[in-house]
C-alpha cells in the first residue's frame, strides 16, 4: 500500500548537494510493522518523510495506496496526512498551548469535524493508550512517556492506514520504551493498517515484523524478523 | 574583538537581513519624525520672527508691536543721548507692489511685490564711495552714473534696488535709469534707482534679494503715514549694563512705546505657538518611543536566538564584557544605519508637510523661508546621536541579559532567571508613569504653564503604552474562550499564540492602539470644532464679495492694506455706469486687523464699520448670531467688544477697561459686550473702524466685505465690482471661493496632523510584520507539526492572518478606548485652557469606524508577509531536530 520506486532525494546546500537517499525501492503492505535501522545520517528520516508525504522525491516515484504523491497538489497531500497517515516523532509531538485531548483532536478539528464529536473520538483514542485520566493536562505537565502516548493517540484518532514513527522511543527509558513499543506493535492489521518505525535501538527493532537496514542512502538488507529470534517480543514485553 | 563581531554579528545580520532591515527602518522612521518636526519647528520660529520682528538688528527694540512708533521719538531718544546705547536704528518695513513689473494684471494672477525697507541712509557716504558694505551682510553698489540721476530727477525719492529686482528689470528690458512707480495702498510714487543692494547673510537674508532700500523719512511718505515708523532697534555700547539701559530707556519712553527684548519676543512666540510645538514634540517623542520598543523587541529576539551561541562562546572563554560589547556594537551599527536613513526621510517628510501649508505661510510673511527648511550640521549630528542612542538603549536590556547568562544555562537552554526582576520593574514603571501623569494633570494649576496639562498627558500615555503587554494579556485571555468556542481551529491557535507571548505582541498592539487613539482623537476634536466654527462663519460672514489687497491667505493679516477710499468708490458704482443710476452695491464694510499685545499675549483686534456690519448682517442672515446687537453699542467712543474666549483667557468682563498699545502711547478701551468669535485662539477684540482710525491713527483697510444689491441684477453687479476693482489691481473673491479656501485650510491642517498618524501607523504595521515574523520563526517546529498532522497551506495562512487580525482588533479596541477620553481631554482641558474656546464633545462614529477598518486591514496586510513565510515552510526541515 506504500511504495517507493527507485527513489532519490538530493538536498541542495548552497553549492554542495547531499544525496540523502539513492535509488531506493521499498514496498510496505498492510499488516506489516517495518523497522528501519541504520547509522546516523544514513537517510532513515528522509525515507520516512518520503513515505509519509511530508516531502517529495527528487527522482523516482512515491506511492500511497497506488496514488503518486508527486502528482498530488499540496492540499491533497495535506488531506492524505490528515486522514490516512499518523505520525509519531522523537520530540515535540504536541502543541504546547493545547491540552492532551485538544492535541489528539487536532487532525479532526482541522478536517472541520464538530467540536463535540472530535472531543469524543479523541477521548476514545486516549483511552486506548491509557491516557484518558490526563486528557485535560497540558504537554508541559506530562512526562516524556506520557507525551509519546498522547502522540500515539493522535496518530490513531483518524483511524489511519499508516502510522509512521521516527525514533519514538529515542529519549525514553527502557521500561517506558517497552510500553510504547507494545502499543505500536498492536496497531498493524492485515488489510487495514501498517506501521513503519525508524529506530537506533536493536531491541526496539525486534518489535517489528520486518527489518530494513539503510546505510549511505541505500538499502542494505530487507528481511522478515522471525518470532523465534533470540530477542523475541514475548520476552521483551512487559505484562500489563 | 572585531573578529568575533565579524563572525557572530555580521554573519547573523547577513543571514537575517530582513530583520536587520526592519530594525533599521524602525529607527529611520523615529529619527525621520524627529528631524521633520525639528525642521517644522524651525520654520515656525523663523516665520514668527519674520512676521513679528523681521530684520532685527541690535540687542533689543523699541516698538508698539504691529502698529509702530512716531519718528519724533527717535529724536527725543537721541537728544540728550542715553548712556550705554551705541546706536539707535529706526526701521520701516512694508510690502509694496511693483506695477511696472506686472503689466498684464488679471483678477487672480499673483503680483510682483517687494519689501520696502526704510532706513537712515547717509548720502554723504554714498557719494564718496561707489560701493561698500553696510552692517549685517548688506552690500550695496552704486551705478556709475548715479550722480547724473541725482541731477536729472531731484524730486523723486531715491532707492537702492535688490539684486533680484534689478535682474528682473533687465530681463524684461526695462530701463533702470528712468523713474519707476511703486504702489502701496493704491498710492503710487515714482522713484529712481541709484544702485543695487545684495543681502546674502544676517537677519535680512530671509527677505531674499527682493527689496527696495529707501531713506527713512521718504519711506514714511511713500507708504502714506509720514513721520511714523515701525520700530527702533537698539544696540548697546560695549560694556554697558543691559538692565540699567532698559530701565533708562523705558523711563524716557513713558507709555509711548515699549522696550522689547528678544526674551520678551520668545515669550510671546511661545505663548502663540508653544502648544503647537509641544504637540509636534510629543508626536516625535511618541514615534521614537514606539521605534525604541520595536527595536528592543527585535534585538531581544535576536539575542534569545543566539543564546546558545553565546553560551558556547562563554564556555570557550569569552568574557561578559566581550559579549556585552558585541551586542552594543551591533545595536550601534544598526542605529547608525537607521539614523543615516532617517535624516533624508525627515527632510522629505518636512518638505511634504510644508508644501501643504506653504501658501498660507508665505503669503503673510515678508521673506522667503527656504533656508529654515534644512537641518544644519549640529542638528544632523544630534539626529545621528538620537538614532544611535535609541538603538543602544533598546539593546541595553538584551545585551545585559546575554552577558549575565551562566554559560551552562545557555548551553542547556534552561530558562533565564533575569525575567522576574525585569517584570517587576516594568510594572513599577507603568504605575509610576500613569499615576504620575494623573497627578501632573490634577495639580496643573500649581505647576508652570503647560507642564501639567501636556506633561501629564505624555506621562499617562507613555505609561499606558508600556503597560500594553499587560492589557494585551488580559484582552487575549478575555477573547480566548470566545475564539475557543465559536471560531475555527485556526483562530483558536492564533489566540493561544497571542496569549503565549504578550510581551512580544503587546508592544506592537500598543503601537497600533496609539495610532488608532491619535486618529480617533484628531477626528473627534476636528468634528467637535468643525460644526460650531462652520456655523459661526455661515451666520457671521454674510457678504457677497470680498475685496482684498492680496490673496485670501493674507486676508486676516495686515500685509497688503488698501486705502479707505475704496469704500466710497464701491458705493458709487452703478449698474449702468451713470453716476445717478441704480447702485450696484448695497453696503460696504471695511475691516482692519491689528495684533496688539495685551498682558504679554498677542491678541487679535478687528476694526470694522460696526453699524453697517450690524445692519447688513441683520438683513441677510436668516438666523443671526446671538450677540449681534452688541455691535450697536460700539457707537460710543473708546468702546470695544470682546470674544467669549478673550473673557475666559484674560478673566475680564463687560464694564472692565482694557489697555493696549497705540502709536503714540497706550489706549484705554471699555468693554461693552461679549460676542462669539473663533478668529484667534488668544482672544479677539472688535471695535468700530472710525474710532480705531481716530485712536490708532491708521485709516487703512485690509479687506472689504461687499453686500451687493440683493435682486435679479446681482450677477451684473458682481461683474461691475470685479472689473472696477481689477482696475485698482485689487482682488475680488466671492463666498464660494472663501468657503473653499477655508475648507482647504482646514483640510491641510488635518492632513498635516494625519501625516504624523500615518507614520505611527507605518511603524505599527512594521511592528506587526516583525512580531509575526518572529512568531513564525520561533514556531517553525509547531507549524511543521501542524502541517504534518494534516493542516493545509490555506489553514496555516489563515492561522497567521487570524493572529494579525486579532492583533489589529485588540489594538483598535484599546485605541478607541484611549482615543475618546483623549479627545475629551484635548477638547476640554488642553484646547480650552490654551484658547478659551468651548466646544461640545462630539463622538466621531463614522471616522472611528473607518479608522478601525483601516487598522484591522493594515494589520492583516502586514500579517501577509509572515503568513507567506509560514506557508513556504518545508515540513521535513521544520520538524527536523536541531
Ligand atoms: N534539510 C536538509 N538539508 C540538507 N541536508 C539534509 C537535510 N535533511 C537531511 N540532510 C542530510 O541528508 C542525510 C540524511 O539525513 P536523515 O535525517 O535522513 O538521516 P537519519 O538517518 O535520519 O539520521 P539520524 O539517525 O541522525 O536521525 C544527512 O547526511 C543529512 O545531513
Ligand atoms: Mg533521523
Amino acid at each position: 500500500m506504500m511504495e517507493l520506486v527507485e527513489v532519490t532525494k538530493v538536498y541542495q546546500q548552497g553549492r554542495r548537494s547531499v544525496q540523502a537517499v539513492q535509488g531506493v525501492s521499498l514496498r510496505i503492505d498492510t499488516g506489516e510493522f517495518v523497522s528501519i535501522m541504520g547509522p546516523s545520517g544514513s537517510g532513515k528520516s528522509t525515507l520516512l518523510h518520503l513515505l509519509g508525504a511530508l516531502d517529495t522525491p527528487t527522482s523516482g516515484r512515491a506511492l500511497f495506496q497506488g496514488q503518486d504523491l508527486q502528482a498530488m497538489t499540496d492540499r491533497k497531500r495535506s488531506l492524505l496526512r490528515r486522514n490516512c497517515i499518523g505520525f509519531v516523532f522523537q520530540f515535540f509531538n504536541l502543541l504546547p498551548t493545547l491540552t492532551a485531548v485538544e492535541n489528539v483532536a487536532l487532525p479532526l478539528l482541522l478536517g472541520g469535524e464538530r467540536r463535540s464529536l472530535a472531543t469524543k473520538r479523541a477521548c476514545e483514542s486516549l483511552e486506548r493508550v491509557g491516557m484518558a485520566h490526563r486528557k485535560d493536562h497540558f504537554p508541559e505537565e506530562m512526562s516524556g512517556g506520557e507525551m509519546q502516548r498522547v502522540a500515539v493517540a493522535r496518530a490513531l484518532v483518524t483511524n489511519p492506514e499508516a502510522v509512521l514513527c521516527d525514533e519514538p522511543t529515542g529519549n525514553l527509558d527502557s521500561a517506558t520504551s517497552r510500553e510504547i513499543l507494545t502499543l505500536l506493535s498492536e496497531l498493524p492489521e492485515p488489510g487495514k493498517r501498517s506501521v513503519v518505525m525508524v529506530t537506533h535501538d536493536p531491541t526496539a527493532a525486534q518489535y517489528g515484523t520486518r527489518l530494513v537496514r539503510v546505510s549511505d542512502g541505500r538499502l542494505d538488507s530487507d528481511e522478515p524478523i522471525s518470532s523465534h529470534s533470540p530477542v523475541s517480543r514475548e520476552r521483551l514485553a512487559v505484562p500489563h | 574583538m572585531f573578529g568575533i563581531f565579524r563572525s557572530l554579528s555580521v554573519r547573523y545580520l547577513c543571514q537575517h537581513w530582513d530583520r536587520a532591515l526592519l530594525i533599521v527602518f524602525s529607527i529611520a522612521l523615529g529619527v525621520g519624525t524627529l528631524v521633520s518636526t525639528r525642521i517644522l519647528t524651525n520654520y515656525l520660529d523663523a516665520g514668527l520672527q519674520d512676521t513679528i520682528a523681521p530684520l532685527r538688528i541690535g540687542d533689543f527694540t523699541i516698538s508698539n508691536g504691529e502698529i509702530g512708533v512716531r519718528l519724533e521719538l527717535l529724536r527725543e531718544l537721541r537728544e540728550p543721548p542715553i548712556e550705554g546705547i551705541e546706536t539707535l536704528s529706526p526701521l520701516l518695513l512694508d510690502r509694496v507692489e511693483l506695477p511696472w513689473l506686472n503689466p498684464n494684471i488679471t483678477l487672480h494672477s499673483a503680483r510682483r511685490k517687494a519689501v520696502l525697507i526704510g532706513v537712515e541712509l547717509e548720502y554723504s557716504d554714498l557719494r564718496t564711495n561707489l560701493q561698500g558694505q553696510a552692517r549685517e551682510g548688506v552690500r550695496w553698489e552704486l551705478f556709475p552714473d548715479f550722480w547724473k540721476r541725482l541731477l536729472l530727477y531731484p524730486t523723486q525719492p531715491k532707492v537702492l534696488i535688490g539684486r533680484a529686482i534689478y535682474e528682473d528689470m533687465q530681463a524684461k528690458g526695462l530701463a533702470t535709469d528712468k523713474p519707476f512707480p511703486i504702489r502701496f495702498a493704491q498710492q503710487t510714487t515714482e522713484v529712481i534707482a541709484l544702485g543695487v543692494i545684495d543681502i546674502d547673510e544676517g537677519p535680512a537674508a530671509t527677505l531674499g534679494r527682493n527689496v527696495l532700500g529707501i531713506e527713512l523719512e521718504t519711506a514714511t511718505k511713500v507708504v502714506g503715514r509720514p513721520g511714523q515708523i515701525d520700530r527702533i532697534d537698539v544696540k548697546l555700547a560695549p560694556g554697558a549694563d543691559r538692565a540699567t539701559v532698559i530701565a533708562a530707556l523705558q523711563r524716557r519712553l513713558g507709555n509711548r512705546a515699549e522696550v522689547v527684548t528678544p526674551e520678551d519676543e520668545a515669550k510671546a512666540n511661545d505663548d502663540l505657538v508653544g502648544g503647537l510645538k509641544l504637540g509636534f514634540l510629543a508626536c516625535s517623542f511618541g514615534a521614537i518611543v514606539i521605534g525604541l520598543f520595536l527595536v528592543y523587541n527585535a534585538l531581544s529576539v535576536s539575542v534569545a536566538e543566539r543564546r546558545h551561541d553565546i553560551g558556547v562562546m562563554r564556555s570557550l572563554g569569552a568574557t561578559r564584557w566581550q559579549i556585552g560589547w558585541l551586542f552594543t556594537a551591533e545595536a550601534l551599527s544598526l542605529g547608525f544605519a537607521g539614523a543615516l536613513l532617517g535624516i533624508p526621510l525627515g527632510h522629505w517628510l518636512a518638505d511634504f508637510a510644508l508644501n501643504l501649508v506653504k501658501e498660507e505661510i508665505q503669503d503673510v510673511m515678508f521673506g522667503d523661508l527656504q533656508t529654515a527648511t534644512r537641518l544644519q550640521g549640529r542638528s544632523v549630528l544630534a539626529a545621528l546621536a538620537v538614532g544611535m542612542a535609541t538603538a543602544l538603549f533598546a539593546a541595553l536590556v538584551p545585551a545585559m541579559q546575554a552577558a549575565a547568562d551562566e554559560p551552562a544555562d545557555a548551553v542547556r537552554r534552561a530558562p533565564s532567571s533575569a525575567g522576574r526582576w525585569a517584570r517587576l520593574l516594568h510594572r513599577l514603571c507603568c504605575l509610576v508613569l500613569i499615576f504620575g501623569g494623573i497627578a501632573l494633570v490634577a495639580f496643573r494649576h500649581d505647576l508652570p504653564h503647560r507642564i501639567g496639562s501636556y506633561g501629564g498627558m505624555v506621562c499617562f500615555l507613555t505609561g499606558n503604552l508600556l503597560a500594553m503587554p499587560l492589557y494585551v494579556a488580559w484582552m487575549a485571555r478575555l477573547l480566548q474562550p470566545l475564539a475557543r468556542n465559536f471560531l475555527g481551529v485556526e483562530a483558536r491557535l492564533a489566540a493561544d499564540n497571542l496569549l503565549r507571548s504578550p510581551g512580544r505582541t503587546g508592544v506592537v498592539i500598543g503601537a497600533l492602539a496609539a495610532g488608532v487613539a491619535l486618529m480617533v482623537q484628531i477626528a473627534g476634536v476636528g468634528r467637535s470644532n468643525q460644526e460650531p466654527v462652520e456655523d459661526w462663519l455661515e451666520r457671521g460672514i454674510t457678504a457677497d464679495l470680498f475685496v482684498l489687497g492680496g490673496s485670501l491667505a493674507g486676508s486676516t493679516s495686515s500685509v497688503d492694506p488698501m486705502s479707505s477710499d475704496i469704500a466710497t468708490q464701491l458705493k458709487a458704482l452703478t449698474l449702468d455706469g451713470n453716476s445717478d443710476g441704480p447702485k450696484a452695491v448695497e453696503t460696504v464694510v471695511g475691516l482692519r486687523f491689528y495684533r496688539p499685545k495685551f498682558r504679554e499675549t498677542i491678541v487679535f483686534l478687528i476694526a470694522l464699520d460696526a453699524q453697517a456690519y450690524y445692519e447688513a448682517t441683520m438683513a441677510r442672515a436668516s438666523q443671526p448670531l446671538a450677540h449681534l446687537e452688541a455691535y450697536t453699542r460700539l457707537r460710543e467712543p473708546h468702546t470695544v467688544l470682546i470674544s467669549d474666549n478673550f473673557a475666559y483667557k484674560h478673566r475680564v468682563q463687560v464694564g472692565d477697561v482694557l489697555t493696549i498699545p497705540g502709536r503714540a502711547g497706550t489706549i484705554d478701551l471699555k468693554i461693552v459686550g461679549l460676542i462669539q468669535d473663533y478668529s484667534w485662539n488668544k482672544g479677539t477684540l472688535v471695535m468700530d473702524r472710525k474710532e480705531y482710525a481716530r485712536l490708532f491713527e491708521d485709516d487703512l483697510v485690509d479687506s472689504y466685505h461687499v453686500f451687493l444689491r440683493n435682486d435679479s441684477h446681482k450677477p451684473q453687479a458682481k461683474a461691475i465690482v470685479e472689473s472696477a476693482m481689477s482696475r485698482q489691481a485689487l482682488f475680488v473673491q466671492d463666498r464660494e471661493a472663501l468657503r473653499q479656501y477655508i475648507a482647504g485650510v482646514i483640510r491641510r491642517i488635518y492632513q498635516l496632523a494625519y501625516m504624523q498618524q500615518v507614520i505611527v501607523g507605518i511603524v505599527a504595521a512594521l511592528g506587526v510584520v516583525t512580531a509575526l515574523l518572529i512568531s513564525v520563526l520561533q514556531r517553525r517546529r509547531e507549524l511543521g507539526l501542524l502541517r504534518a498532522v494534516g493542516a493545509t497551506q490555506g489553514q496555516v495562512l489563515k492561522s497567521v492572518l487570524a493572529e494579525a487580525m486579532l492583533m489589529g482588533i485588540i489594538g483598535t479596541i484599546l485605541g478607541i478606548a484611549i482615543g475618546l477620553p483623549m479627545e475629551w481631554y484635548v477638547l476640554r482641558i488642553v484646547l480650552y485652557e490654551e484658547s478659551g474656546f468651548f466646544f461640545e464633545m462630539l463622538i466621531p462614529w463614522r471616522e472611528a469606524l473607518s479608522i478601525s477598518l483601516i487598522a484591522v486591514i493594515t494589520a492583516a496586510l502586514a500579517g501577509l508577509v509572515p503568513a507567506i513565510h509560514a506557508v513556504r515552510l518545508r515540513i521535513a526541515e521544520a520538524i527536523a531536530y536541531e
